[in-house]
């Protein structure tokens, strides 16, 4: 054991590195948002690393001052899991319980035993992956441990973790080269990026420290403060959150504003969304500010307090469960769009949950609406491939039967739904529905919101672009043309049904107008649209 | 004792549906049911036709009630029947969607020589049976095989219909194992089945072409390739998805097909199905 030991993983230290990575995700996220491989409004990787880590942090806050190390980790790792959004969070939470399994056991953390947690941080990651793809964050992650355990004689802990990390930024530098459709897009790996910025963060964290960064990525800096408020116990009674959506958002203003009805105040998001929580008194008149700047969703105003009575109630098994519904199975769907939430209830879908592109639910939002079902088994249905693994995190977290049909899109998730029957067991709804979304092809009408070249396909910044498949097969100035030549290609093969979810924008009023043209050109073909509501996608269309 | 035409007659209600081949064959009889527009009265198919009845539909207030025949109107016919033949064979709509049967096993406890046959179907599928039947009156029939085969049919046909709404169905209270059914705004297109007599869902699809994709499928499933097959098509005036089913059979490789002609879905049967119905029936001989 070398005399360079740090302290164990007191809840303080702990919350100390936390904070300080959040706050470095926090700094950076739009940065780590801009570096999505598709040219559309995507499942915004550092938003989600953030609200995941958020989570974390939050969850700390809470722990009593003296809790053994072991609990701590443990600790650690469920918030993790709970509060894990999108494939990056899910990841991340799983990187996070291998690190902690290895910090958890006693003793002080030495650079033998980072080495050794960043080595079993990687392996668990590398599992919960089905297929690990090189060029992601699990190679960053695995090269960050190989640069671990060459390093971990060196002389002094600032020196061991200078090194981890400029392997870490050197690695997130590479992965354009592994993985080809980074290079298409020109960018780095996002969920990589933000490893590192997480890392880097908590590093720079421990008092006195401050590793270099890459000169690639070197930005202006501030300080890393952890945000203070954030480690007090709220004095307050409500905890507030919603979701803002609007143009133009200034986070800032809102900020100042908002800061002085209460604490524990974090906002997060970009200038077209904001996820605002908030502790306070007067949760009207937060929602009265904040509903001025857009249109507010996802609006959730617990009583802290009433909260800590009701768990305290429920520990002691006061609390009675509803009764049981005579159906055998319900389904928990991942929806965004109002008219997209009727169709889905219209079907017997009776368990929604916000969200969908860029606002990727957490496995305890999905957990929360698994809770609510009376039925012995629970189906979700994504509905987005970044909330697929998210749901995977669900069947061991309830002794319900809760079973995942991965389900891409809204559209698929649809046509699973419409083969729902709830007299039916979880198994075999289950399977019907996997059935039924077998063949079924969906396509995207949106705005490029960057110049890129994907898939073969030359696209400039605010072109329309069709997607099939989430690959890009056309881009132009105008929605008609590409409209056109999107359900050109999923009519191909003689299907006989189009669906079209309309989206909220301009375009989707055009979108509408060209696919009631196309009934002319596609007589045999049953051209059913409706009003999804969804933000970002002008139309959602599937085929079968 | 040999069933043939000289010593069996057959029954049927209205809801039987025949085609006109059927309808006019001299040992084949008919009892209507009554259908009701508020307080008017029309014996199903003898006063009032499909089509007029489907006009009617699409204008009237209120929706059309049914009831069955009266024992005595059966008892009638049987009598009259029973001077000239042996047998008779009383063939009904499903005993769980109407009391056409009850009427008719009243009748049939009064007189000897009658056997009612619950057919646990409707409209083409009673058609389809009823010309299996007719057939086997045409080459003579030990009785026991005629019942057997009765017994068979009942166990092995395949009932499936699609209609265009479920708005009748649902209103008209005759949807048994559907009734749980959601999904409205979707264009969702379940097909029925008739199980055990009554309504139930076979799938969920959307679209037409699916139902009718998923109809075919259910053929191709329960029919060997190489044996006869025996369909029965019927429909409430919905010629262009009837031509569909048709080809998609006719398609099906390696079946042999007896389509048997097609009927039209009467007022009784359309006052729960509603216009547009395409209903399908198969048996494998």
């Amino acid at each position: 054991m070398r005399s360079n030991a740090e302290d164990s993983l007191t809840v303080s230290r702990a919350r100390e590195l936390l904070s300080a990575g959040f706050a470095a995700l926090e700094r950076r996220k739009q940065e780590i948002n801009d570096l999505n491989v598709y040219p559309v409004p995507d499942g915004d990787t550092g938003t989600n690393l953030a609200l995941t880590v958020k989570g974390m942090v939050e969850s700390i806050t809470r722990l009593p001052e003296e809790l053994p190390e072991r609990e701590v980790c443990a600790a650690i790792s469920q918030a993790a899991l709970m509060g894990a959004r999108g494939n990056s969070g899910v990841i991340l939470s799983q990187i996070v319980r291998g690190a902690m399994e290895v910090l958890g056991q006693d003793g002080p953390v030495t650079q033998d035993v980072l080495t050794r947690a960043l080595r079993h941080a990687t392996d668990t990651a590398y599992r919960a992956v089905r297929k690990p793809v090189e060029g992601t964050m699990l190679t960053v992650l695995r090269e960050m441990a190989e640069a671990a355990a060459q390093a971990s004689d060196a002389p002094r802990i600032e020196i061991f973790l200078e090194q981890v990390i400029t392997a870490g930024w050197k690695s997130v530098e590479k992965t354009p080269s592994l993985l080809r459709v980074l290079a298409d897009a020109g960018v780095v790996d996002a969920g990589g990026f933000g490893l590192v910025v997480l890392v880097e963060g908590a590093a720079n964290g421990r008092a006195g420290t401050r590793t270099p960064i890459a000169a690639r990525f070197a930005q202006p800096v501030a300080a890393a403060v952890a945000e203070e408020q954030m480690e007090e116990e709220s004095d307050f009674t409500y905890c507030t959150s919603f979701l803002l959506t609007s143009s133009g958002l200034d986070q800032a203003s809102l900020d100042d504003r908002l800061s002085r009805l209460g604490d524990s105040l974090l906002i997060v998001g970009d200038e077209r969304q904001l996820k605002v929580h908030i502790h306070t008194d007067e949760p009207g008149a937060v929602l009265g500010i904040a509903g001025a700047l857009g249109a507010l969703t996802e609006i959730e105003i617990d009583n802290m307090k009433e909260q800590k009575a009701a768990r305290e109630r429920r520990l002691a098994g006061a609390a009675a469960r509803p009764p049981l519904d005579a159906g055998l199975t319900q389904v928990v769907a991942v929806v965004a769009g109002e008219g997209n939430k009727l169709l889905f209830r219209n079907l017997g879908v009776d368990l929604i949950v916000e969200g969908g592109q860029s606002m990727n639910p957490s496995t305890e939002d999905l957990m929360r609406a698994v809770e609510r079902a009376t039925a012995p088994s629970v189906i979700i249905l994504p509905n987005n491939g970044n909330v697929i693994m998210t749901a995977e995190q669900t069947p061991g977290l309830t002794e319900r039967e809760v079973i995942v049909v991965p389900t891409r899109s809204i559209q698929t998730g649809l046509s699973a739904a419409v083969v729902f029957d709830k007299r039916k067991p979880g198994a075999v709804n289950a399977k019907e529905m996997r059935a039924a979304i077998d063949g079924v092809v969906t396509a995207e009408i949106t705005r490029a919101v960057r110049g890129s070249l994907i898939d073969g396909v030359q696209i400039k910044a605010a072109d329309v672009i069709g997607l099939i498949d989430d690959r890009v097969v056309v881009a132009g100035d105008e929605v008609e043309p590409v409209v056109a030549d999107v359900v050109g290609r999923l009519l191909d093969g003689g299907r006989g049904l189009l669906t079209a979810l309309l989206g909220l924008d301009e375009d989707a009023a055009r979108a509408a107008a060209a696919l009631e043209k196309l009934r002319e050109t596609y007589p045999l073909v049953e051209i059913d649209l409706h009003q999804g509501g969804q933000p970002f996608y002008a139309v959602l269309l599937s085929a079968e | 004792m040999i069933i043939d035409r000289t010593t069996t007659a057959i029954v049927v209600d209205s809801t039987a549906d025949l085609p006109d081949y059927l309808a006019s064959d001299p040992n084949v009889s008919m009892v209507p049911l009554t259908v009701y527009f508020g307080e008017e009265a029309y014996l199903d198919w003898v006063e009032l036709k499909p089509q007029a009845f489907y006009e009617r539909l699409k204008t009237s207030p209120v929706l059309p009630r049914t009831s069955q025949p009266s024992a005595g109107a059966f008892l009638d016919c049987y009598r009259s029947l029973r001077e000239r033949y042996e047998r008779v064979y009383s063939v009904h709509l499903s005993s769980k969607l109407s009391g056409t049967c009850a009427s008719a096993e009243i009748a049939q406890s009064q007189i000897d020589g009658v056997r009612v046959v619950d057919s646990e179907l409707a409209t083409g599928g009673i058609a389809l049976l009823v010309d299996r039947l007719v057939e086997r009156l045409d080459r003579g029939t030990p009785e026991e095989e005629f019942d057997a085969y009765i017994t068979r049919f009942l166990a092995e046909k395949t009932f499936y219909f699609l209609p265009t709404t479920l708005e009748y169905l649902l209103k008209g209270g005759r949807i048994g194992r559907a009734s749980h059914l959601v999904g409205t705004l979707l264009n969702i297109k379940p097909v029925l089945s008739i199980e055990e007599g009554v309504v139930d869902v076979f799938k969920k699809v959307r679209g037409v072409t699916q139902a009718l994709q998923v109809m075919r499928d259910g053929f191709v499933e329960r029919t060997q390739p190489g044996r006869t097959t025996y369909v029965g098509l019927s429909h409430a005036f919905n010629e262009p998805v009837l031509a569909q089913m048709r080809e998609l059979i006719e398609a099906v490789d390696d079946r042999d097909v007896r389509l048997i002609p097609t009927s039209i879905v009467g007022p009784v049967i359309g006052a729960y199905v509603g216009p547009g119905a395409v209903a399908f029936c198969f048996i494998q001989e």
